[in-house]
């Protein structure tokens, strides 16, 4: 009979199997080549009697235990790469969080000093004070929901990808490149908008501008806060359930 | 197969009394239990290696990666003293319930036993 599988790489199928736990900062180097220096003993003394390679491959890493539960008790003994893992990410999420703002509030200035103008002119203060706050917040919910729906979709679509570009331990250069971007972004966009809405309005009228955006936005923001404060208790109920 | 719970609470005196035995390796020590149980009490064997290194941070034993005869490095634990004092109370203690439990099913006639 005619096989088309190629002949099992031991080597191969150890360094993936390294690399699969490898992506949790619980283990440490030295956990590895413990775990890797097992599973050779194991694969070893499981051939003796005669068992294809890969067949003892696949009995042994199922002996040594899954990376998730094995990740899980390696992680009490070494909570200071978890926890420095899980800082880098609160960080990377501070300035995901913070582009994501800077987004919405260049969308919302902009978007009110342009539809406040038209209303400027007819003179009225008050009626054009009302007509800021409520296109400002009415826009600031829009941008604000937009955005986290895109975040939404990057997560879940693009989390293979992400997963993947991590793994390959991505080179030092473009690790760093994404930092500072990540960094920079958010204050050269705040920057960006305040000369833009200086621009748009003019200082005489900037009054009624000013108040009825921060009305509006004061408004937008609480309902902002109440939005992530469910999404919040979802993931983490989603998270209880998945562990149970 | 013994319950999960008590797997857990015997790992620590399991190894130190292999230990006693003399300087090991992580595979060697979960055959030695293996084989001396009768392959009753099984392990997942990788949660072995967290447990080692905790007993090594509370100084009850003391590793070293050396070359087997096999050419391949492998890390060897050896017991210290405070493991030894360790299992001494370890000891104690499982006697202490072995011994009620035994009392408690020893049949009433002694011709039965």
């Amino acid at each position: 009979m005619a096989t088309t599988t190629s002949p099992f790489d031991l080597t191969q199928a150890i360094q993936q199997w390294r690399e699969g736990l490898n992506a949790s900062p619980a283990f440490r180097p030295e956990n590895l080549d413990e775990l890797e220096s097992h599973l050779r003993d194991s694969i070893a003394n499981l051939t003796q009697p005669g068992l294809a390679v890969d067949e003892a491959f696949f009995i042994a890493t199922r002996r040594v235990g899954g990376g998730t539960a094995l990740g899980a008790e390696f992680g009490k003994i070494n909570p200071r790469g978890v926890w420095l893992n899980r800082a880098l990410w609160m960080l990377v999420g501070t300035q995901v969080f913070g582009f994501m703002r800077s987004s919405v509030y260049a969308i919302t200035e902009g978007t009110t000093a342009l539809g406040i103008k038209p209303v400027l002119l007819l003179g009225n203060t008050s009626s054009a004070q009302l007509y800021a706050g409520l296109l400002s917040g009415l826009v600031h919910l829009l941008a604000f929901a937009v955005a986290l729906l895109i975040g939404w979709r990057f997560i879940t679509r693009k989390c293979n990808g992400i997963s993947a570009w991590l793994r390959n331990k991505p080179t030092q250069s473009s690790r760093s490149a994404a930092i500072v971007a990540a960094f920079l972004i958010p204050p050269l966009l705040t920057t960006a908008l305040q000369i833009l809405y200086h621009r748009l309005i003019p200082a005489s009228t900037e009054q009624p501008f000013i108040v009825g955006l921060g009305y509006g936005t004061a408004f937008a923001k609480i309902i902002e806060s109440f939005v992530l404060i469910l999404l919040t208790l979802l993931l983490a109920r989603r998270q209880l359930l998945a562990r149970i | 197969m013994l319950a999960k719970e008590l797997v857990a609470a015997s790992t620590v005196p399991l190894v130190l009394s292999v230990l006693t035995e003399g300087e090991t390796y992580g595979y060697a020590l979960i055959q030695r239990v293996r084989e001396l149980s009768g392959g009753k009490i099984e392990w997942t064997e990788g949660m072995l290696y967290p447990v080692l290194h905790w007993m090594e941070n509370e100084e009850l034993i003391q590793s070293d990666w050396r070359e087997s005869e096999s050419g391949r490095k492998r890390k060897y634990y050896r017991l210290r003293k405070a493991g030894r004092k360790a299992l001494q109370e370890e000891k104690q203690q499982w006697l202490t319930v072995h011994e009620t439990l035994a009392k408690l099913w020893q049949p009433p006639h002694p011709r039965l036993t």
